[in-house]
């Protein structure tokens, strides 16, 4: 893509991330119902809950440019899978800022080692190391080969993070979306859900798009070094 | 204030700060690569001259 189109496309996706970030405070602070048992902190659970999503997607696109990456050997899905694994961390940190500051004054305790938590913190650790691999292994195509096998490794922590709290009992609360019969939400809290997920997915493809041009213009800079280098 | 809507504020502070921040680190990255790249292709077509 050329930079005058990536600049257009920034500028579409900066405006379209404003408006529904806009949007999903004024959503969460002032349209959707107070919550009976636990009251206003309650609403972080939309800003937790759609990061949590959005960092799911992100190790998604991973695991699938790895497989990709492994196929085709296409330094592109390689770029994919870098970009996206970084945002997907800081969309996983921002699940685990949001969650010990929910669960303090509801559960009277910071963090607890229940399988939910954990397996979210092992989560994060593990697209850490994915990250540091990238960072300290200095040949290229080792990099991204080993780079695919990592990351399709690592996403078999994303199922175990979904279902932890369906499969082992976690203080951590059981699931409101697909839970079973038992679980729900008032469709106004339905519209808080999808407008702040709307606005995560928005940021997250901003942030998605300038990433994956920083990889391409790394590659441009060792390109361009390269052909210096044959020249003299 | 009450400890709830305290806890609420900063959640969604730091989080918007965390996004924010990794946004603009990006941004600066990008545009010390693209001034690498404009050196490189000058240095590039002055090699190519020069031969």
């Amino acid at each position: 893509m050329s930079e005058r189109n990536y600049n257009r496309l920034s500028l579409i996706l900066f405006c379209a991330a404003l408006v529904m970030v806009l949007w999903a405070w004024y959503a969460v602070f002032l349209q959707v119902p107070t919550e009976r048992t636990m009251g206003v902190v309650q609403r972080i659970f939309y800003l937790h809950l759609s990061s949590a999503f959005v960092s799911f997607l992100a190790f998604f696109v991973v695991f699938i440019s790895s497989v990709a990456y492994l196929l085709t050997r296409n330094p592109r899905w390689d770029w994919t899978a870098a970009a996206a694994a970084e945002i997907g961390i800081i969309f996983i940190a921002a699940v685990l800022i949001s969650g010990p500051l929910w669960a303090k004054p509801t559960w009277g305790i910071w963090w607890t080692w229940d399988a939910r938590l954990t397996t979210t913190l092992v989560l994060f650790l593990i697209y850490l190391a994915y990250l540091l691999l990238r960072y300290y292994t200095l040949e290229a195509e080792r990099q991204a080969r080993l780079a695919a096998i990592f990351g399709i490794i690592g996403f078999v922590d994303v199922p175990l993070v979904y279902m932890a709290n369906r499969w082992w009992r976690t203080q951590h609360p059981q699931p409101v979306i697909l839970g079973g019969q038992e679980s729900g939400l008032d469709p106004r809290m339905w519209y808080g859900v999808l407008v702040t997920f709307v606005a995560m997915l928005t940021v997250g493809a901003l942030v998605f798009l300038q990433r994956y041009r920083l990889e391409e213009s790394r590659h441009a800079v060792s390109e361009l070094r390269r052909a210096i280098g044959r020249l003299e | 204030m009450d400890v709830g809507l305290k806890h609420l504020f900063l959640a969604f502070a730091l989080v918007w700060i965390l996004h924010l921040g990794y946004l603009l680190s990006l941004a600066s990255r990008q545009k010390r690569l693209s001034e690498e790249i404009r050196t490189l292709e000058q240095a590039l077509k002055g090699s190519e001259r020069s031969r």
